[in-house]
């Protein structure tokens, strides 16, 4: 394919689905992140375009910012490692972000206890709305197996959220400021 | 879908959908990209000839930019001495009698990283390891030993002990060397290694990553880029206590303001210089609030002062240059 040509799937690639992988990521991210892995995922794009599927990238790239914000992460270990230690020395934030209800207050700290595998599946089929097949591209895994961990990860989630005692660990939500 | 599934769903944080960052950017990167890519002869394909599917994880190639990153800043806080100083010539200030060719030096500096308030007061920052234990403060001698040519550094990094944090104290050793980084903890065995490509680097707001980027080993590139630009200005001198005379060089990163998506604070940097040898002393970045930030008194965010004890040009002897490599010699 020529540059051109290349450069017009991309453009339009970005088009269709940089909302998605930007909602991805900001899901996962906090605001700059989420865009510095909007510009990466679609970089690796760019190098890897004969690697996108055509009839349907979107598990492709949620895949790839998948991998771009893990590699964020560890990149950002140390950092993080400092912040969580000088987040415990501060004052408790609030309960619940304004505008969240008490019942996302606590599906969101439920979730936030979850293994990042478990997580993430759940996330994928709620928030992603991606049916199995889909989201199975995503990790890397087969369909079956796909199946196998939602159901797990529902069944954790269940679990985080059945008792009901009052805690006093406050899932910490990352500020854009 | 079940109950649950329907539950998270109505909690989705960004249900209302999310506006994505204008590609602009990207477009005029991948330009930049494709010019390096024929400016070299086409030697990296850009597709490489793998399977369909989704892509493998990168590895820690993010990781090891921002040890890079860490790394070529001190040898760009030691060539702003130069570049922003030597009375219009480009060329580093060296000890009398180092002479050889300057890229080829063995740059040594020694630093203290205090992390403050922002009003000044001292935090004991603690370093955890990758599950959040603490190490020690991170407040302990940061050794690092660079040359521009061949592009080479390492980093050894203390971290004291500390009580209050039952933290016995640690290293981390890094070595970067023909495009692989080595990266030792104390406090786990063995040693990671993980191949780095500087080309690959996205363009950033710092200085030192943009260097590794352009493909120069060379920090003062982006240090005359800093000058070039505006982004450094000298304001002034000052005078310490025991009538030491320092100059005053600021630069000021913005934040920004994102819209719906919230803003990212700014920073400034304060790069205070011996007047005498203008060999570097201290630097100090402060976060800055982002447009619109409406809060009382002042932006919330943490300082930090890094302390150079020790600044030195070394020549390229073979001890010297022992220096550079893991497990070498630690002065």
């Amino acid at each position: 394919m020529t540059i051109p040509a290349d450069r017009a799937r991309l453009e339009a690639l970005y088009a269709e689905h940089a909302a998605a992988v930007h909602a991805y990521a900001r899901r996962r991210a906090d605001a700059a992140t989420a865009e510095d892995a909007v510009a990466e995922t679609f970089l690796v794009a760019w190098r890897r375009l004969r690697d996108v599927p055509s009839a349907d990238p979107l598990p492709w790239l949620y895949a790839t910012a998948r991998h771009v914000l893990a590699n964020q992460r560890r990149g950002d270990a140390r950092r993080a490692a400092l912040s969580a230690r000088l987040q415990r020395e501060r004052p408790a934030p609030p309960a619940a972000e304004p505008g969240v209800s008490e019942e996302g207050a606590a599906l969101l700290r439920a979730l936030a206890a979850l293994r990042p595998a478990d997580r993430e599946v759940l996330l994928l089929t709620a928030w992603e709305g991606l049916e199995p097949a889909r989201a199975a591209v995503v990790l890397g895994c087969t369909r079956a197996a796909l199946h196998v961990r939602l159901h797990r990860a529902r069944r954790r989630l269940e679990a985080a959220l059945a008792p009901a005692e009052p805690t006093t660990s406050v899932a910490t939500q990352e500020t854009n400021a | 879908m079940s109950d649950l599934i329907d539950r998270l769903r109505a909690h989705d944080p960004e249900r209302g959908g999310t506006e994505p960052p204008p590609i602009e950017p990207l477009l005029e990167r991948i330009e930049r990209e494709r010019e390096r890519e024929l400016a070299a002869g086409g030697r990296r394909a850009r597709h490489r000839a793998v399977g369909a599917g989704a892509p493998r994880r990168t590895g820690p190639a993010r990781a090891a930019r921002s040890a890079i990153a860490l790394g070529l800043t001190a040898a760009v806080v030691a060539v702003v001495v130069a570049v922003a100083l030597g009375g219009g010539s480009s060329e580093p200030a060296s000890p009398a009698g180092a002479g050889g060719d300057p890229a080829r030096m063995v740059v040594h500096v020694r630093s203290r990283e205090l992390t403050t308030q922002p009003d000044g007061r001292p935090i004991e920052a603690v370093f955890g390891d990758e599950h959040g234990r603490p190490v020690g403060t991170m407040d302990g001698p940061v050794d690092r030993w660079s040359t521009a040519t061949p592009r080479r550094w390492r980093e050894l990094r203390r971290y004291l002990p500390s009580r209050r944090n039952h933290a016995g104290g640690g290293t981390t050793e890094q070595a970067y060397a023909d495009g692989r980084l080595r990266t030792r903890d104390s406090w786990r065995g063995g040693t990671r290694s993980q191949v780095v490509h500087p080309e690959r680097h996205p363009p950033r707001r710092y200085a030192a990553t943009r260097a590794l980027r352009e493909g120069t080993a060379d920090p003062r590139a982006a240090i005359e880029q800093l000058l070039a630009t505006g982004q450094l200005r000298a304001m002034g001198e000052t005078t310490t206590g025991d009538g030491r005379r320092l100059l005053r060089f600021v630069g000021e990163q913005p934040g920004r303001d994102l819209g719906r998506r919230g803003s990212v604070s700014g920073v400034r940097t304060t790069w205070l210089l011996d007047a005498a040898d203008y060999r570097p002393v201290e630097v100090v970045t402060v976060p800055t609030a982002p447009p619109g930030w409406r809060g009382r008194g002042m932006f919330p965010g943490l300082a930090s002062r890094t302390v150079f004890e020790v600044y030195e040009t070394l020549p390229p002897t073979a001890a010297n240059l022992r220096l550079l490599r893991m497990g070498g010699p630690t002065g």
